[in-house]
């Protein structure tokens, strides 16, 4: 076998071995991609899950007005309110439309000694409004709280 | 002449390939190292976030009604939980979250503490609404702030 001959074995393996290369490397930043997205949703869940903690929070110390207060849009309704809280992509409350909001329904039921609140929430991400974080919850409030409020 | 000739092109035609070959590698280890020295900080800054409010939060919520006060002992502001005649003080000093627990208030000095938590910042404050307002903000990436109503533990049932 010559020289050039060997050359050009040895110059259509560097093909191949680069060819599997670059398929390698294209399924490598494709991961890298992916787990850096997954990365993100996990921060963004975590902070979605402080959000609605914190409308818990307010909706417990001040009811459905503390909510209504700071909601961009709002809606009440014969048994409960439904509202909208937006928020920018650092979490801070914003008084437009944002990367975030939280949707936040209260639906009340009359019971015997008070009443039961079934409350809804839904964080959503971005202008194609995927659900981030979601909850549905709910509390009994007996007639004295009622009336103290 | 010519043979000499096609010999050294076909000889940088392999080294060529064999550089970009190289090359490639190198970027490839560069990139996904980046990607995973980022991957990493925005984790590790969640995670501060999320362990440092949530053990603030949950130890006020087993507290119970009553025995949860924001004080300044020796100097620092303090979370004060009171429990049998102890004290455990959780507080924010030299850089990191702290828990110290005291049979006697005045035995309290900040560096008597465990550091629980590293953080760049953390702050503890009662807000207009009467709520415990809880800080933090990691080494890296945006503050979360918890705020938790006077009367905790009667969170809501799923």
């Amino acid at each position: 076998m010559n020289h050039s001959t060997k050359l050009n074995t040895f110059f259509v393996e560097m093909l191949l071995v680069l060819l599997f290369f670059s398929v390698c490397a294209a399924g490598t930043l494709l991961f890298f991609g992916r787990s850096h997205q997954m990365a993100e949703q996990s921060c963004e869940k975590s902070r979605a899950v402080l959000c609605v903690q914190n409308a818990e929070q307010d909706y417990l110390t001040g009811g459905e007005q503390a909510i209504l207060r700071e909601a961009v849009q709002k809606q009440q309704r014969e048994n409960g309110v439904s509202c909208e809280l937006w928020y920018d992509k650092d979490w801070k409350l914003s008084q437009k439309e944002n990367a975030y909001h939280l949707v936040f329904k209260t639906e009340h039921a009359a019971r015997t000694a008070g009443e039961y609140v079934t409350v809804t929430m839904h964080v959503l991400a971005g202008p194609s409004k995927e659900t981030v974080y979601s909850i549905t919850t709910g509390k009994y409030f007996p007639k004295e709280r009622e009336a103290a409020q | 002449m010519r043979i000499k000739q096609r010999k050294t092109a076909d000889s940088l035609a392999v080294l060529l390939v064999l550089g970009v070959f190289t090359v490639l590698c190198m970027l490839l280890v560069v990139m996904g190292a980046k990607s995973y020295q980022k991957l990493t900080v925005q984790l590790n800054a969640n995670d501060e976030v999320r362990a440092s409010l949530n053990y603030v939060a949950n130890k006020v919520r087993f507290a119970g009604e009553g025995s949860a006060r924001l004080a300044e002992a020796d100097g620092v502001q303090v979370l004060e939980l009171s429990d049998d005649g102890f004290y455990n003080y959780i507080y924010y000093y030299d850089g990191h979250i702290m828990e110290a627990a005291v049979e006697n208030p005045s035995d309290f000095t900040p560096k008597t503490g465990d550091a629980l938590l590293k953080l760049k910042d953390f702050s503890m404050k009662i807000n207009e609404k009467g709520q415990l307002v809880l800080t933090a903000q990691p080494e890296t990436g945006a503050s979360a702030e918890l705020r938790l109503a006077p009367q905790n533990g009667t969170g809501w049932k799923q």
